[in-house]
């Protein structure tokens, strides 16, 4: 009986179990992802159409790859054309329900042809211990690298901006919802003020947001007026501020809408 | 010095003697050669690049040499060590994957944290709406034909609701593997096509030296799983003609299969491979019919079934893509007759929209590499007429790469599509094993020099027109600061952030209208309808342009039923970097003097009935639905 068929018969149903059970943390639901989407079909499909040791190994790896790649894009197919979406039990019966069909399939050709299996573990590819340190070097190297980029990206990406917004409250006729994200890498206070049309009717002061955090409520109005206006301004305490250390106009501040939006009723 | 007849038959008993090693089983102990100490120097390569990226993000000079002496440092030791002859098949196969991943990384190593590219933002939104819906087919506002050819997003969708993964995992696992897939089936293809090992290994590296493979065909996009998938389909079909095989049933089996996943993943990709597969057909016809030889005969069974399957797509699921393709066609022959005719003068090479030259170097490497691709061209062309004129396939692979030529004639002339480009990757399958053949059949036994150095000959050689193809190619700008109107360098947080705000807070599926930039994040993150002059044939850049609201600018956001309009008010603070900021049509495109008029951009804020309902700065949105009225 050949082993490996069956290790990945075995691995196709332990790993069909744990999605749909829903059991797996992220890592191993990962892993489940990239084994149905990437190996388990073609390698199923390799065994069953090529059954013996006929194909060498980077064939194998092409084979393996490329059916499952194949498998995978026509698979979504067959699922919209079927009764069920492509959702994680569908694509999980489908990529595991062929792997499984190919596997047995395999198994029988290999037993009808009197296949002789390779043994389970041995793998006709040795490298010695210079090479493996010279591989994880390079290895080391490309995280590096990678390393560098992500952190410059990140870098690069990060502005430290405010939103602010307005909408009709759906729940309350009269109403809007203001909402306000911090989205800064340092707590942030505000201080907010609504008008309608040119009457201040309203001012919260002072809201303080942590970094990436969010405010929104509710405000109801009174009838007639035709603009809701709210406008946020940033606060800063007067001893942070107005110091002779600071330039002068940065007591200003206090006084200038930093953001501004406009809701016609 | 050419080759006696002894010498020729001490090459092919060793040759034959490598294919009667590939076809048994046995217990030989591989050899890895220089892969290992290779893949180092690709590292450090690609460390390089890594490097002059972040020189590139702190505006600091010397990003240019330091880019392309990375990606030269990646590509050109590998190509000298598999222009040797006498390397195993593991350390050649070997060093083909490693170059190809390694290459793929410094794609990755432009955009790590997300897709930027703006046809990458184009596929996102399909695979979000097959995530998001479980069906095919939705309409994607931005490339409307995308849905109609799903195979990556399936594979997406895949690894999404079963793994878990995001999209941007997802898609760069998928073309990772699919460019693995790519680097061992063309070389397979071509390793039983030539029956030379030494020779398909230089061809996979002049492969992967074409224009589209650094940047083009690693962008989360349809071709670039297609494109592998058309090389699975080679390989199979050369094992099944040329491998001996008594399982030559399952070859079939897997060639179907390949096609079907080409078909229903690209269009392009699709006619390649009818191309390709027709051709060869036809040659082997030929022959069959003025030779009578021994040779394997592929038949049309194939051909025919691809041919139709993919008529049946074309007409039954994507008809859409007659629409798609036929003006970009069009378009190509008539401005080529145009320019053949004296109307219109030839295009200015190296030269953006915007009129800024590429650096000396790269034009150099560019113009080197045409020129060295043609001359190996000719001279490949001459070897197989010399020596492999009765080899059906290569007959067939130096009829495809008498292509090349006419298509780099397009560069020369003003067209939407960029034809070059988009079919210089297919052209290259062909191009590529002649090139090589030119280069181990013609020069290499000329050159007065020692063993080693022929070689590191072939390898330069390969360097050159692997950089000189990268800088003729399509390439992301290098990180650095905002730009206006270039996808990679202006996408950042604050638009991101609006178009996140957008889909939460005014829910899916509203019209708005944007600039290109903050359009597609808002197909994308914000999954809204973007109302386009291209697919709406609605003027919507007048209204952003306009110095105020009128009769006019309400009549277009009544025609387009326009909900929103975003206002980044980044568009008044330099020129557009792609000659635009809106849309190709846009008045005054390609020939702007100075950015766009401020004032255009603040006068929603004193128009009734317009309300402006976010804002984060940079990027305002105004609801603009009370400011119109039927006509």
């Amino acid at each position: 009986m050949n082993r490996r068929l069956l290790a990945a018969a075995l691995c196709t149903i332990i790993l069909m179990a744990v999605v749909l059970t829903g059991v797996a943390g992220a890592t191993v639901s990962a892993l489940a992802g990239l084994a149905l989407a990437f190996v388990l079909p073609g390698y199923a499909l390799t065994k069953l159409l090529f059954p013996g040791d006929s194909l060498e190994l980077a064939e194998s790896a092409a084979l393996t790859l490329g059916l499952s790649l194949a498998v995978s894009s026509l698979g979504g197919l067959v699922l919209h054309v079927l009764p069920w979406k492509l959702e994680t039990r569908s694509w999980t019966v489908l990529l595991g329900g062929i792997t499984l069909l190919a596997t047995a399939g395999a198994l029988w050709r290999h037993r009808r042809l009197n296949v002789v299996p390779r043994s389970f573990v041995k793998v006709n590819v040795s490298f010695t211990l210079g090479q493996v340190l010279l591989f994880a070097l390079a290895g080391s190297v490309v995280a590096g690298a990678y390393i560098l980029a992500y952190q410059g990206e990140v870098a690069q990406n990060r502005t430290d901006f405010t939103q602010l917004w307005i909408q009709p409250d759906d729940k309350a006729a009269s109403a809007v919802v203001i909402g306000i994200n911090n989205h800064a890498t340092e707590t942030v206070r505000y201080r907010l003020q609504i008008k309608l049309d040119q009457a201040v009717v309203g001012e919260i002061s002072p809201i303080e947001l942590k970094p990436e955090g969010s405010w929104t409520h509710s405000f109801s109005l009174p009838e007639g007026g035709k603009a809701v206006t709210a406008q946020l301004f940033r606060v800063y305490a007067p001893a942070e501020v107005c110091h002779g250390n600071n330039p002068p106009d940065l007591c200003q501040q206090n006084r200038e809408v930093y953001r501004s939006v406009v809701l016609q009723r | 010095m050419e080759m006696r007849g002894q010498e020729q038959l001490e090459v092919l008993s060793r040759e034959q003697r490598q294919f009667i090693e590939c076809a048994g089983v046995g217990s030989r102990r591989s050899e890895w050669g220089w892969l290992p100490a290779l893949t180092v120097v690709a590292s450090v390569g690609l460390l390089l690049v890594a490097f002059a990226y972040m020189r590139s993000r702190a505006g600091a000079t010397g990003v240019t040499e330091l880019f392309w002496v990375g990606l030269l440092v990646i590509y050109t030791p590998i190509a000298v060590r598999l222009a040797f002859p006498d390397i195993s098949r593991e350390e050649r196969i070997g060093l083909i994957v490693a170059l190809a991943l390694t290459l793929y990384a410094v794609k990755l190593l432009n955009s790590p944290i997300s897709f930027k590219n703006f046809d990458e933002l184009l596929h996102w939104r399909t695979a979000n709406d097959v995530i998001q819906t479980g069906k095919l087919f939705s309409y994607n506002p931005l490339l409307p034909i995308s849905p109609y050819y799903p195979g990556l997003e399936d594979i997406v969708s895949a690894l999404n609701k079963i793994g878990g993964l995001a999209v941007f995992p997802a898609g760069v696992a998928a073309v990772g593997m699919a460019r693995i897939v790519f680097a061992i089936s063309l070389y397979m293809f071509y390793r039983r096509v030539t029956g030379s090992e030494h020779w398909a290994g230089i061809a996979t590296a002049l492969l992967m030296a074409n224009p589209s493979f650094l940047f083009f065909d690693a962008i989360f996009s349809y071709e670039s799983l297609a494109l592998p998938l058309v090389g699975l389909v080679l390989f199979a079909m050369s094992r099944w003609l040329y491998g001996g095989d008594r399982h030559r049933f399952g070859l079939v089996i897997v060639t179907a299969i390949a096609m079907g996943a080409v078909i229903v993943t690209h269009h392009i990709s699709t006619y390649a491979m009818l191309g390709i597969v027709t051709l060869w057909a036809l040659v082997d016809l030929i022959y069959r019919f003025f030779r009578q030889n021994e040779q394997p005969h592929v038949g049309w069974a194939l051909a025919l079934f691809a041919i139709v399957f993919s008529v049946i797509w074309l007409l039954r699921v994507a008809p859409r893509t007659i629409d798609y393709l036929v003006p970009e066609i069009r378009d190509a022959i008539n401005s080529m007759s145009s320019f053949l005719s004296g109307e219109s003068r030839a295009r200015e090479l190296f030269s953006t929209n915007i009129g800024t030259k590429a650096p000396l170097i790269e034009q150099i490497g560019g113009y080197a590499a045409v020129l060295l691709i043609m001359i190996l061209l000719g001279l490949g062309l001459l070897q197989i007429w010399q020596r492999h004129r009765r080899s059906i396939p290569v007959v067939m692979l130096g009829i495809g790469a008498i292509a090349y030529p006419a298509t780099q004639a397009f560069r020369l002339v003003h067209i939407k599509a960029d034809v070059p480009g988009r079919t210089v990757e297919f052209i290259f399958i062909a191009l590529a094993p002649v090139m090589a053949l030119g280069l181990i059949g013609f020069v290499l036994p000329r050159l007065k020099l020692r063993e080693a150095a022929k070689y590191a000959v072939v390898g330069l050689v390969s360097g050159i027109i692997f950089m000189g193809s990268a800088a003729v190619g399509w390439r992301p700008l290098p990180p650095g600061p905002r730009l206006v109107s270039d996808t990679n360098r202006s996408i950042d947080e604050q638009g991101v952030a609006a178009a996140q705000w957008a889909r939460t807070g005014l829910g899916s599926d509203h019209r708005l209208a944007a600039d290109r930039i903050n359009g597609a994040l808002m197909v994308v993150y914000g999954q809204q309808y973007q109302v386009t002059l291209s697919e709406d044939g609605i003027q919507v850049p007048n209204v952003f342009f306009a110095p105020s609201i009128g009769p006019n600018e309400a009549y277009i956001l009544w025609e387009g039923q326009v909900e929103y309009l975003v206002v980044d008010r980044r568009l008044s603070t330099t020129l557009p970097f792609l000659g635009f900021y809106f849309e190709q049509s846009e008045p005054g495109a390609f020939h702007y003097s100075k950015p766009m008029d401020p004032g255009a951009l603040e006068k929603f804020d004193g128009t009734e009935n317009v309300s402006r309902v976010y804002d984060n700065g940079s990027i305002r949105i105004y609801a603009v639905r009370d400011a119109w009225n039927e006509p």
